[in-house]
């Protein structure tokens, strides 16, 4: 009987423990809950595996951070004189040149209308994303018909290769694809456009495209948010009587807020950076430009280092603080939750 | 636990039931538009481009289903002088290589900063947080004339500059191993254990999670990827790069069951990861991000 007592109690003090666990419960048992000491040699043998085991990483944000990134800075006030074997020379020139950019019209670059462009797939990936991106993670909270469905559909663009679905696309809008021949079999219209080769109509279809396919773009992050949200809170919504709107006002949004304010920050810290389809659809029709295709593009096809780090620059000046401010007044909100 | 359903799911009032009877339609409208445009293109693919360009809308013909545009897609699918099987190959050590390095590398990182103290730890960590908010926008030229420097384009060295490892993913798995008992370190160290062998024991095995979905969400984002390849691989294209130049050519000479066909070898791999991970990469998704 003893024995059988012992043998239950033995295997009480260690159910559900792993291995390791095990162990180290014996070891506290007959050391009386010591540290394992740990000699010097031991000591430096840690401090190597640690160093080791960071050596790349560290290296690699040295060189392909850190450095790139000091560069990027420096180039921002270089040029190089061709005409003297290519030597690098420090000037203020990057920067004129970027204001006269902005303040006259140059053939070729149109700075105003790519700042109109970048602000434009700002606000359909923040101001039209997030808040239906809120209510999309609300409803299918609250088991919409065809959850399971949607949230497969919705997923797909995000997993399928960017150069297949503009390629599709294009071909499903073209006027021998489903677009166009309804347009003109149906509609009777005389001539399909060539959506994205005629500047009247690529940026109002490149704002399409981005608009479609960003739709709910931060649903999966929110549904992560609103998925943590104690079963105890909505309950105790439910029956104090609160209708939809309450609910999601007062008690989600508030709860998800680390999440919402999270993304708006970041939203706000790529505010200069979206670059859309272009490169797919009118790499030619530089009325579609925005700051961050027109960098990219003057790298790609030109090798022009100095100018686009100059304007990367400026804008990272310009976003930082704002970041920062942004930051401020989003965490201000909703502080008492928890 | 029926009687906790029941509250949740409490009576819509009529105002709700409008609004998700809204919701259901628009997001049922846009649902059929997306599968039309795949199903679209896919009932094309077994088309000839004459029967495309005659009726674009009209089925296959079954007796006469185009398998040929498989082949030609292949033969179509050239960049710079490399064909669809270089690509293919550059495409997997390339997305395989970047999606492992940097998958290892913030699981490494993650678990050296949540189960170690060592003097640097401090700086390092605020670093991370400090690149995490900070927008940068110029680094773009400086980052081409490096890589073009050290003449790592059009190189497997290349990988080495994807090793990453400080960043905001790294916060994840940071978070992760967090939450493992520094114990489980010490019990390795009783059993006369190094720390190498509690990595590879302990550290490797918990985290076997977070490193597949890790693995695999970034080897979607690789394999999608055009922008890098066009900047760095023009002569080790992958096939995102080939497909992007067959999608531009055939703005001009036209053969879209080809390409259909080309886009859906392109994107196989992807659509089975999709199909045998799916439960795995949403469920990791949903969870607010990856989780252990």
């Amino acid at each position: 009987m003893a024995k059988q007592e012992m043998k239950t109690k033995a295997e009480n003090f260690f159910s559900g423990l792993s291995p390791y666990e095990i162990r180290r419960k014996l070891y506290n048992l007959f050391f009386k809950n010591r540290k394992p000491k740990r000699t010097l040699k031991q000591k430096t043998k840690t401090t190597i595996f640690i160093w080791t085991m960071l050596a790349l990483p560290l290296l690699n944000l040295l060189v392909f951070w850190v450095y790139v990134n000091i560069d990027s800075i420096l180039m921002a006030f270089q040029n190089v004189d061709y005409a003297n074997g290519g030597v690098e020379y420090w000037t203020l020139d990057n920067f004129k040149e970027i204001h006269r950019m902005f303040t006259e019209k140059t053939p070729g670059y149109d700075m105003i209308r790519y700042g109109i462009n970048t602000m434009i797939y700002w606000m359909i990936g923040t101001l039209w994303s997030i808040p239906h991106s809120i209510l999309l993670t609300y409803v299918f909270h609250k088991k919409l018909r065809g959850t399971k469905f949607f949230r497969v559909v919705l997923y797909l663009p995000s997993i399928i290769c960017a150069v297949v679905l503009v390629g599709i696309f294009e071909a499903f809008i073209s006027a021998k694809g489903v677009l166009g021949t309804l347009m003109t079999e149906v509609f009777g219209a005389s001539r399909v456009p060539a959506w994205f080769q005629e500047a009247e109509y690529a940026n109002p279809m490149l704002f399409l495209y981005s608009f479609f396919f960003g739709f709910a773009g931060h649903y999966i992050l929110f549904s992560g948010a609103m998925a943590k949200i104690s079963k105890e809170v909505q309950e105790a919504a439910v029956l104090d009587g609160v209708n939809m709107w309450q609910e999601l006002w007062s008690i989600y949004i508030p709860l998800m807020w680390p999440t919402i304010s999270m993304t708006i920050v970041t939203s706000f810290a790529g505010i200069f950076g979206a670059t859309g389809c272009i490169l797919l659809l009118t790499p030619n029709v530089t009325e579609t430009f925005t700051f961050g295709y027109w960098i990219y593009d003057q790298v790609r096809r030109y090798q022009s280092y100095y100018i686009p780090s100059a304007l990367g620059l400026l804008f990272t000046l310009v976003a930082y603080p704002l970041c920062l401010l942004v930051r401020r007044l989003v965490t201000s909100f909703y502080q008492d939750v928890e | 636990m029926r009687k906790k359903r029941d509250v949740l799911e409490r009576r819509r009032t009529i105002g709700e039931r409008i609004f998700f009877i809204i919701t259901f339609l628009v997001l049922a409208i846009w649902s059929i538009i997306v599968l039309c445009m795949f199903l679209w293109a896919l009932m094309n693919v077994f088309k000839t481009n004459i029967d495309y360009l005659r009726e674009p809308l009209a089925l296959p013909k079954l007796s006469d289903l185009q398998w040929e545009n498989f082949k030609l897609a292949i033969d179509k699918l050239e960049y710079n002088g490399h064909g669809f099987w270089d690509m293919l190959f550059n495409s997997v050590w390339l997305v395989g290589g970047t999606a492992l390095l940097q998958s290892f590398s913030v699981c490494v990182t993650g678990y050296i900063f949540a189960q170690y103290e060592f003097k640097g730890r401090e700086f390092l960590f605020k670093t991370v947080l400090f690149i995490m908010i900070i927008p940068i926008y110029g680094a773009l030229p400086a980052s081409y004339k490096l890589i073009y420097g050290l003449g790592i384009n059009d190189s497997p060295l290349y990988l080495i500059s994807q090793i990453g490892g400080f960043s905001a993913n790294m916060m994840i798995t940071y978070g992760f191993f967090k939450g493992v008992p520094r114990a489980y370190r010490e019990a390795v160290y009783i059993d006369g254990g190094s720390d190498f062998k509690a990595f590879t024991t302990i550290g490797l095995p918990m985290g076997k999670n977070i490193l597949i979905a890790y693995f695999l969400l970034n080897f979607i984002t690789q394999w999608n990827n055009y922008e890098t390849p066009l900047l760095y691989f023009n002569n080790m294209p992958t096939l995102s790069l080939g497909l992007h130049a067959f999608q531009q050519e055939i703005q001009y000479a036209a053969n879209y069951p080809a390409y259909f066909a080309g886009a859906l070898i392109a994107m196989l791999p992807i659509l089975l990861i999709f199909i045998f991970f799916a439960d795995k990469l949403m469920g990791q998704m949903y969870s607010g991000g990856l989780k252990g």
